[in-house]
């Protein structure tokens, strides 16, 4: 309803007289007008703030004054193109991504995504890692600086929403093998690690080397991501013989629907990615994920992710038995130009 | 208008104070300690923008600026830089994203997605080229269909998927009973099927003169690293391009599993069919090298593919891949089947022999298709859709005077058409 016009002008002049009252008392007793900068953060603020460091200042502390978060101290590192900060240093914050995608005119980051399998003591196959190798391998990653990220991160950078650290991994292992608990997960623990364990739930609890649902939620408790590898592993592109179209459809389903079931039921969660049997996939595949709600999903293409890759082709590097160290790093690619070229 | 009043005393009231405010000691605004030191820090803001601006980020250039004018909203330079960025940011943007549109409805892939991603690093908040990024390589997942009056379950699986059968496919996805009736204006979403649809004739029996490529001796070198990713995705669609006409011939993929294994050892026998590289890479090598030589380019490429997607360093298989593609742009090129030309060409390396200038020669004949089409729409006064034709030919090729003035009296005319409106 409109307010009237004599209305309107009745309310103007309480208001006046109000402002008028309030400034001539408020004048009289002289309070200073301060301006609160911290408080006063208006919704378009863009993003970067001038500061001078002071001593004992870190990109750490600077991190955690400034965006809240002390783990974000690269970001400060990163745009200063500093590595060390002294006191008395003029720095700039910048507390919004200042690089999406790691996005340069001729460059772009890829984020390597390592998949495992099984591990063992000192059997070494390809599909089996030493418990020396992997703790060399996760040794290594931290000694060169690289930050494991979590899938939730991996997916933000995906879908160009946050910044991550240029040099950023994401570990997976599938399957479900009791290994993931006895030897990966004590050497996870000790670096400190995010990891996305891809189950597929027939195998759970089938043998002696194969996890239990209570070591699953064991590892889901302490913050093991669990994910989607289907319900029986089989290959979700191709139809099995004598297998018609729409009972191909209907098995698909219940290999993407039942993993999904059952995650939510026995751990309580909702399981958004899925890495695929033997990593293949198609567009159909792909649609009938959506429509499960699932947000991607993973190939076994040896390569690293720029952010612009369809998040249901994402690639994935089989870290092998067989790998040195040296063979093993070549899997941290961590930038490329070819699609600017 | 009638005041009241109530209002001409406050009014007085009001002129009063500001006649004698010399008199009430108002002060300007006391700036904290803290603003202070911001504002002895402000230089550090401006050199930041003009270092990225020097380095071509204009964006976080111009984010630096308008940093500097909230913490000094006096400061003139700061107004001016933000105004003439953001003009350079959306006109850049645009101008790469026109091209990513051209090359993209030409399927032209490599170039589209750059254009896209010099579009979104001009602009990263463009969401249009990010969502073609994303999602529009090789295509979309499932495609959206309203309905029509008379349309059934089985009338839109005949035509969307030439086949009734897979009318539980439409029902499926979009939770529908089997025997729903659809009323008109139902958006339906059809997925894409990527399998083998009944075979066509292979293209590589186009008659050509193949270049070979040499098989390299010794182990593989590692290339640069630069070289290391192929374009995400160009593998998938590849392969929809080439299944109609490869099944015979592909490579010994693995095999799935029927049952679920009941042991540990037989679950390690599913893990070792991720093995498909080592032991076959060298026959793979030679089998894609001889579908090469009989001119099955279709076939080598995908052989190729299978060894570049455990290792994207192997030199031999990417030259494989970029001679076939080479070879099959050639061919198409003299059957004068530009479309599909600009398509291979685009798949080949830019560096590798003359792609780029064969490339650019069919760009400038697409742009004069279009141009001519932009002509026939103006002829017949559908002045939007010559417009757009002739963006197209702009994009494609850039020293297209006749469309870009062409263009510019259409947009007049049109301009005029809107203002009589």
């Amino acid at each position: 309803m409109k307010m009237r016009s004599a209305d309107f002008h009745h309310t103007l002049s309480l208001l006046i007289g109000f402002i008028l009252v309030v400034a001539f008392v408020g004048g009289c007793a002289g309070p200073r007008i301060s301006v609160e900068t911290k408080t006063q953060t208006p919704p378009t603020f863009p993003g970067f703030i001038p500061v001078t460091a002071q001593p004992g200042d870190t990109f750490d502390s600077l991190a955690a004054e400034y965006l809240k978060d002390p783990s974000l101290g690269w970001m400060i590192a990163g745009f200063n193109r500093i590595e060390t900060i002294e006191a008395g240093q003029e720095l700039v914050i910048p507390t919004k991504p200042y690089q999406l995608g790691g996005l340069t005119s001729d460059r772009y980051q890829t984020v390597p995504v390592l998949s495992y399998h099984d591990f063992s003591e000192n059997k070494i196959s390809k599909m089996i890692v030493t418990t020396t190798a992997f703790e060399a391998q996760m040794k290594l990653l931290k000694d060169k600086g690289y930050h494991v990220i979590s899938m939730q991160q991996f997916f933000d950078f995906l879908d160009f929403k946050t910044q991550i650290p240029e040099k950023s991994v994401v570990i997976t292992i599938d399957d479900g093998w009791l290994s993931a608990y006895d030897i990966a997960y004590p050497i996870i623990k000790k670096y400190g690690y995010p990891v996305t364990l891809f189950v597929y739930t027939d195998l759970i609890g089938r043998t002696k080397k194969t996890l239990t649902w209570d070591l699953v939620k064991e590892l889901a408790d302490y913050g093991i991501d669990m994910q989607c590898h289907t319900k029986t592993h089989r290959d979700l592109t191709q139809l099995l013989k004598n297998e018609s179209f729409q009972d191909y459809i209907g098995a698909i389903d219940m290999e993407i629907a039942e993993p999904t079931r059952v995650l939510k039921e026995k751990l309580n969660i909702d399981t958004k990615f899925i890495a695929y049997p033997y990593g293949k996939t198609n567009r159909l595949v792909a649609a009938m994920l959506k429509k499960h709600g699932y947000r991607g999903g993973f190939s076994v293409k040896r390569r690293g992710n720029p952010f612009f890759i369809n998040n249901f082709t994402i690639h994935r590097s089989m870290i092998y038995g067989d790998m040195n160290l040296e063979q093993f790093e070549k899997n941290l690619t961590i930038s490329d130009g070819k699609a600017l070229r | 208008m009638k005041k009241t009043p109530f209002y001409k005393t406050t009014s007085c009231l009001l002129f009063t104070l500001l006649a004698f405010s010399c008199a009430i000691p108002i002060e300007k605004p006391v700036i904290t300690e803290e603003a202070l030191e911001i504002g002895a820090s402000l230089y550090i803001l401006r050199e930041k923008a003009l270092d990225s601006e020097n380095m071509g980020k204009f964006y976080t250039a111009m984010q630096l600026w308008k940093s500097l004018y909230y913490f000094n909203p006096e400061d003139s330079e700061a107004i001016q830089k933000i105004t003439e960025l953001n003009t350079l940011i959306h006109a850049k943007a645009d101008e790469h994203f026109k091209k990513g549109l051209a090359y993209h409805q030409h399927k032209s892939n490599r170039d589209a997605r750059k254009a896209f991603l010099l579009t979104i690093y001009y602009n990263p908040e463009h969401q249009e080229a990010l969502d073609y990024l994303k999602n529009k390589f090789p295509g979309d997942d499932y495609v959206l269909y309203e309905t029509r009056q008379g349309d059934t379950l089985d009338s839109i699986a005949e035509e969307f998927y030439k086949d009734t059968g897979k009318d539980f496919l439409v029902a499926y996805y979009n939770d529908l009973e089997s025997d729903e009736e659809l009323n008109p204006g139902i958006v339906l979403k059809l997925p894409t099927l990527d399998f083998p649809e009944p075979e066509e004739p292979a293209r590589s029996q186009v008659k050509m003169t193949a270049e070979m490529p040499q098989k390299k001796e010794g182990p593989t070198q590692p290339v640069s690293e630069n070289t290391l990713t192929e374009p995400p995705t160009t593998q998938t669609e590849i392969m929809q391009e080439l299944q109609t006409s490869s099944e015979k011939t592909l490579p010994d993929l693995k095999t799935p599993l029927e049952e679920i294994p009941q042991d540990s050892k037989q679950m390690a026998a599913i893990t070792s069919n991720y093995d498909i590289e080592t032991a076959q890479k060298k026959n793979r090598l030679d089998e894609a090298i001889k579908l090469f030589e009989s001119k099955k380019y279709n076939e080598s490429v995908l052989v190729a593919e299978t060894i570049l997607e455990q290792d994207a360093e192997n030199i031999d298989a990417t030259e494989i891949v970029n001679a076939s593609y080479y070879q099959m742009g050639k061919a198409s090129s003299k059957t004068k089947n530009y479309e599909k030309a600009i398509k291979y060409y685009s798949l080949v390396d830019p560096e590798y022999k003359d792609v780029k200038r064969l490339k650019t020669g069919i760009e400038v004949k697409l742009a004069e298709n279009h141009y001519l089409q932009g002509v026939k729409y103006f002829l017949k006064e559908e002045i939007v859709k010559a417009i757009h034709e002739w963006d197209i030919t702009v994009a494609l090729n850039p020293d297209h005077t006749k469309a870009k003035s062409d263009m510019e009296q259409a947009k007049k005319i049109l301009k005029r058409v809107e203002e009589i409106k």
